[in-house]
């Protein structure tokens, strides 16, 4: 089950390494000063309180938190959580409008990508004091809880925990490998040549298949960022990487596939391109580890199924892998809450290594909290441990996203739909890129001159 | 005593009588209550209209000289006239999208007033089954947008649906996508649309024909009148006021248009089929742009308002029952 919105827009950030990042001290966020704020009522009322609930990406995960939610309330009986599920697609319009009315929830599963915009409507809580006070200090993954802190401010304030990681990762169909001789591709050039030995478009059967619509342009960026080598979205002075030479040729090379080795994929978003992959029809699909759940039923077993990171790209040394940071699932508890003392007992369950490692277990993403990593089911899933390796490894270079642009997922939004328009040839790579990239330089410019 | 010190004598108020006061007062206060009756029978509906429609046009054209991102608070403040500047001198998009706006609702307007008319004909003539026959047609009047999309989307659905089949056959390459391709979008969408939107005009129409006195029908079938004669001096006259209203609401409606092909393309693709009101919502909902966004929407109310005034007027709507504008 793979979460498409943990996808949309900015998410990557931090993140250097899962279980190196173990090993670093997350102290310095928890203590940051800046963020001193409590929420009023240090304890839990004695009556019973309602506290409600939204989760970013209602439906797919609606029965976790359906498992999740008795279980709190079972060990909190003053506190009735109230579950309210959000389609994925429309976390962030969903959250302004409540902001924007005064009624936003009292704690909300927020995509790291979105938190940007919602710290800017001055909406949230900061978090820092009561981690550091709550027995989860220490134990939630820093490079996510640095990721995190980037997300949204540069004083290190925490204005949302992290949960879940999910990094980009190339999904094959190893039926279809096997069929012809070939192993899940670690270089974009062997990439490229698989696509077009697994396609046979006689009989419905295509290398890859590509997402167009909604939800197009961070997976390209992904993309664009391991083939081209980027080490940086920005140079040091503040203009944007995305129309270097060598990220025009991954566009134009991986645009001139589509109708080939896919189906017509022009119209694609994540159901879509999901129902394609899992048609078993389909030899490759890029996605992140969210789809790892659905993947495995459909294809008939783990064993048919390989997840790894992007490909190493042609103009890497030998070894060297550049991965946009995972993106990331956070929570965070909301200023206009009358419950913040209950909200806070919430996050701190749902953070626990129980109801944490349950939850990524049925996801199949990386955990937030660093205890989960000992838990049995981590070590048998395949595209988990593949990821972790590669953030260990020394020689990944992990390239972090400017999640902190409040202008981030607009300006994916607008890419999607260019992006549709390089795919039906009404545009080019080169304008894509162009576009892309000079959109990013004016978001930056604003952020580093003070506009925040 | 001069003739008019008589006269102004004559006509002095003769003091009236304790009950007779009361029964005067009481009189204007009669008259003055039932002066003010329909005032304060119209207030809470002016009230109302004052509430949901004055407050919020007046808010939109607040906005629309605003500048007002919630994802850019540092730069929101007055902007005078410049959205307006942006949106007709920078902005290729508003024009793009005010052409498909116009195409589309000259395409289903005009074909879903010719379908309608066939059907509400057909439905009104005796036949067996006439009751199933009108249920049926009516049917797609009752379902939502976002289910006609539903409905649409499995049948365009190049694997399961109806396109799949035509794949399977050889009739379209394999893997066709409809909705995906710049050719063919637009007629995808007027068909989906079309589907939902036929019945408002059959329902209108067979309601209006069943109006027809049949003694005129009678009278010229007897003068040796043929379907065509019936139907060029008897029913196409007396349809007239209800094909100009229904038009009108209909194109007022199909500007307005959101639900469907924002949910069938999402306006693409890139932005193929992205409408006024499509463009409207990007701006405003998914870039957070009211203040653009505001701007852009009085473009939309001004061409609406402007066009339906131009069109009850010029079309001379009501004139033959004499409440023509």
């Amino acid at each position: 089950m793979r979460q498409h919105r943990a996808w949309r827009q900015t998410r990557r950030i931090g993140t250097a390494v899962a279980t190196t990042g173990m090993l670093l001290a997350g102290g310095g966020i928890a203590s940051a000063t800046a963020a001193t704020a409590v929420p009023h009522s240090a304890k839990p009322h004695s009556s019973s309180v309602t506290i409600t609930f939204w989760d970013d990406n209602g439906g797919p995960r609606t029965p976790i938190y359906m498992h999740l939610i008795p279980m709190f309330e079972k060990e909190n009986p003053g506190i009735k959580v109230k579950y309210v599920g959000i389609p994925d697609p429309s976390v962030l319009e969903k959250y302004d409008t409540a902001i924007a009315g005064g009624d936003p929830p009292d704690i909300g599963a927020i995509p790291g990508g979105d938190l940007a915009a919602i710290v800017a409507q001055s909406a949230l809580v900061p978090l820092n004091k009561l981690y550091q006070s709550s027995p989860l200090n220490g134990k939630l993954l820093p490079t996510l809880l640095t990721a995190t802190a980037a997300s949204s401010s540069n004083d290190k304030t925490l204005w949302a925990l992290p949960f879940s990681g999910v990094p980009s990762t190339l999904w094959c169909n190893m039926v279809l490998f096997r069929a012809k001789h070939l192993t899940c591709p670690t270089t974009w050039n062997a990439f490229f040549t698989d696509a077009k030995a697994l396609t046979n478009s006689s009989k419905g059967q295509y290398g890859l298949t590509m997402r167009g619509a909604g939800g197009s342009t961070n997976q390209l960026t992904d993309e664009m960022v391991s083939y081209a080598g980027l080490t940086s979205y920005f140079t040091k002075n503040g203009k944007s990487t995305f129309d270097s030479p060598r990220a025009v040729d991954f566009i134009k090379r991986f645009a001139a596939i589509e109708g080939v080795d896919t189906p017509n994929d022009v119209d694609n978003g994540y159901l879509q391109m999901v129902a394609e992959f899992d048609s078993k029809k389909i030899g490759m699909m890029l996605h992140n580890l969210g789809s790892y759940a659905s993947n495995v039923s459909a294809l008939g077993g783990a064993s048919n199924v390989v997840g790894l990171t992007e490909p190493q790209g042609p103009y890497n040394k030998p070894g060297v892998l550049n991965m946009v940071a995972p993106g990331l699932d956070t929570y965070g508890i909301f200023k206009a809450s009358k419950n913040q003392a209950a909200d806070w007992k919430f996050e701190e369950f749902l953070l626990s290594a129980q109801a944490n490692g349950y939850w990524n277990q049925q996801v199949g993403q990386l955990p937030g909290n660093s205890d989960v990593l000992k838990q049995a089911w981590v070590a048998k899933q395949q595209p988990i441990k593949s990821m972790l390796a590669a953030l260990a490894n020394p020689k990944t270079v992990v390239v972090p996203a400017p999640n902190y642009l409040p202008q981030l997922g607009t300006i994916v939004t607008n890419m999607d739909t260019l992006w549709q328009e390089v795919l039906t040839k009404q545009i080019t790579p080169q304008q894509w890129c162009s576009t892309y990239a000079s959109q990013l330089t004016s978001a930056e410019y604003l952020w580093t001159h003070g506009h925040r | 005593m001069s003739l008019g010190s008589r006269a102004l004598a004559v006509i002095e108020p003769v003091p009236l009588a304790p009950h007779d006061r009361g029964a005067e007062r009481h009189g204007r206060a009669r008259r003055r209550r039932k002066a003010l009756a329909p005032y304060a029978m119209l207030t809470p509906l002016v009230l109302l209209i004052l509430g949901f429609v004055a407050y919020p046009v007046l808010n939109v054209v607040y906005y629309s000289f605003q500048n007002y991102n919630v994802v850019e608070p540092f730069l929101n403040g007055f902007a005078g006239w410049s959205n307006y500047s942006t949106m007709f001198r920078h902005d290729p998009l508003f024009w793009t999208s005010l052409e498909f706006t116009a195409k589309w609702v000259f395409a289903e307007v005009f074909l879903q007033l010719v379908f309608g008319l066939v059907l509400a004909l057909i439905l009104n003539s005796a036949f067996r089954g006439r009751g199933i026959a009108r249920a049926l047609v009516f049917a797609p009047w009752a379902v939502s947008g976002v289910l006609t999309t539903t409905i649409w989307l499995l049948i365009y659905d190049p694997q399961a649906g109806l396109i799949g089949y035509l794949s399977d056959l050889g009739l379209t390459p394999h893997g066709f996508t409809i909705l995906a391709d710049t050719h063919t979008v637009f007629w995808a969408a007027i068909l989906a649309e079309l589907w939902r939107g036929l019945p408002f005009f059959a329902i209108i129409l067979l309601a209006d024909l069943q109006s027809i006195p049949s003694e005129l029908i009678e009278a010229a079938n007897c003068d040796g009148a043929n379907a065509w004669t019936r139907f060029r001096y008897i029913v196409a006259p007396h349809l007239r006021d209800a094909v100009i209203l229904s038009t009108l609401l209909r194109c007022v409606w199909e500007f307005n248009n959101v639900d469907l092909l924002y949910t069938l393309t999402n306006g693409g693709p890139g932005t193929e089929t992205t409408t006024l009101p499509l463009y409207i919502a990007r701006q405003a909902i998914t870039e957070h742009n009211f203040g653009y966004g505001s701007a852009l929407t009085m473009a939309g109310f001004v061409i609406l308002l402007v066009f339906s005034i131009a069109y009850l007027k010029f079309s001379k709507f009501g004139a033959s029952r004499g409440y023509a504008p």
